[in-house]
């Protein structure tokens, strides 16, 4: 049966046909025009002896030490941390098992070099350092308890000299203070004019007050 | 995937070193020659190996497992060596933005293979080799896909991420420019 599939096309399908890639209906319509067509015969046999060749062209060997520098940089970190934890982790065991070992094996060993009894070093620091704990608050105490009425007292005169000029400016607004005040500063102008020490002779109640 | 992929994409994620050791040693050999098909050069492909699998090893864990390992780790070397070739360039390139599908189209007046050019896919490695190495990065790609590493067409298609028609009329192209070449070698020797 001849087949109406032309030379062109039979061309552009002839390398998917010789990979196995078309359709099995497409594929057949090829294999009748293949049939009545030395020139798309000798085409298909061309593109099967490239493709042949291709396959069988040598490749280059993997570069030495590939494997080696990917894992470094891939596992390297990971490879890294891992072994720290494992560090942190073996030291703080470590640390443990010698504070145990410590509390434990102490009294025989320091008995054994014969160092004090470390019951009764233990005892001792605790009694020094709760002393030295006490002593510091002890002292604080005691100074509060001198300084604080010394300070309040300040406090409060310092609180009444404060309001002492509002006290007079409100006392002299009434007349009769006016004239206390008049008279109380004529009183004390009259006693320094009598009591002021005379500069020409000696004698007198203000020398008789600067002598004593 | 395979239940052995699984397995191993599983041990991955645990931070097995062994099993990333695996995951290289299996895989290492296809990497490097795709990158060296890709980018030309050994050298090239050795840093883009290397930067592949440390890529791998490091997003396994946006991996979909439904789909092939191989494919996705082509995928990514693919896209490496492109950016190799980018820097050379300094142009972008992808697989999928071919602006020209430049290959030569077919000539009903060409009559067609001739022994001689049977005879000359018999040259040695070296010179085909050399003549394959002409063709664009994208054909040189897909060309190694489908006969080296023996990819179907669909699976060619999910690892350049360019569509399955595309894959089939690229390796019509880069059959049809190796074709030409050394008809034109013969004719030029």
């Amino acid at each position: 049966m001849k087949s109406n599939l032309t030379c062109d096309a039979c061309e552009r399908e002839l390398v998917a046909y010789a990979d196995g890639a078309l359709h099995a209906a497409v594929a057949r319509v090829m294999e009748q025009h293949l049939d009545d067509c030395a020139r798309c015969r000798a085409s298909l046999e061309f593109h099967r002896a490239i493709a042949g060749r291709l396959a069988t062209l040598p490749g280059i060997p993997v570069p030495p030490g590939l494997e080696e520098r990917v894992l470094r940089a891939v596992a390297g970190p990971r490879r890294a941390a891992l072994r720290w934890k494992r560090a942190s982790a073996a030291a703080l065991a470590a640390s443990f098992a010698a504070t145990i070992g410590g509390i434990a094996f102490w009294p025989r060993l320091a008995a054994l070099w014969g160092l004090p009894d470390p019951a009764s070093a233990l005892a001792r620091g605790i009694d020094s350092g709760v002393e030295s704990m006490i002593a510091i608050p002890k002292r604080l105490a005691v100074d509060v308890a001198f300084y604080e009425p010394i300070v309040r007292q300040v406090c409060r005169s310092l609180d009444a000299l404060g309001s002492v000029p509002h006290a007079v400016l409100l006392s002299l607004r009434s007349p009769e203070a006016q004239a206390a005040g008049v008279m109380l500063l004529s009183l004390g102008v009259a006693l320094y004019l009598l009591l002021r020490p005379s500069t020409r002779k000696e004698g007198g109640i203000g020398h008789a007050c600067l002598a004593l | 995937m395979g239940g052995d992929e699984r397995d191993l994409v599983r041990r991955c994620l645990a931070m097995d070193e062994r099993a990333y050791r695996e995951l290289v040693r299996a895989y290492q050999g296809p990497v490097v020659n795709l990158a060296w098909r890709i980018t030309g050069s050994a050298d090239d492909a050795a840093e883009v190996a290397q930067e592949t699998f440390i890529r791998v090893l490091r997003s396994l864990s946006t991996y979909d497992p439904d789909r092939p390992l191989r494919s996705w780790i082509f995928k990514i070397a693919s896209n490496l060596s492109l950016d190799v070739i980018r820097r050379r360039k300094r142009r972008p390139v992808s697989f999928e933005d071919l602006s020209s599908e430049d290959g030569p189209t077919f000539d009903p007046a060409d009559p067609g293979p001739g022994p001689d050019e049977g005879m000359r896919l018999e040259w040695s490695d070296e010179r085909f080799e050399a003549l394959i190495a002409e063709l664009p990065e994208y054909y040189r790609a897909i060309v190694h896909l489908r006969y080296r590493e023996e990819m179907p067409y669909d699976m060619i298609a999910e690892t350049l991420d360019i569509p399955l028609g595309t894959v089939k009329v690229r390796l019509h192209r880069a059959h049809e420019m190796i074709r030409r070449k050394l008809i034109a070698r013969g004719t030029t020797s």
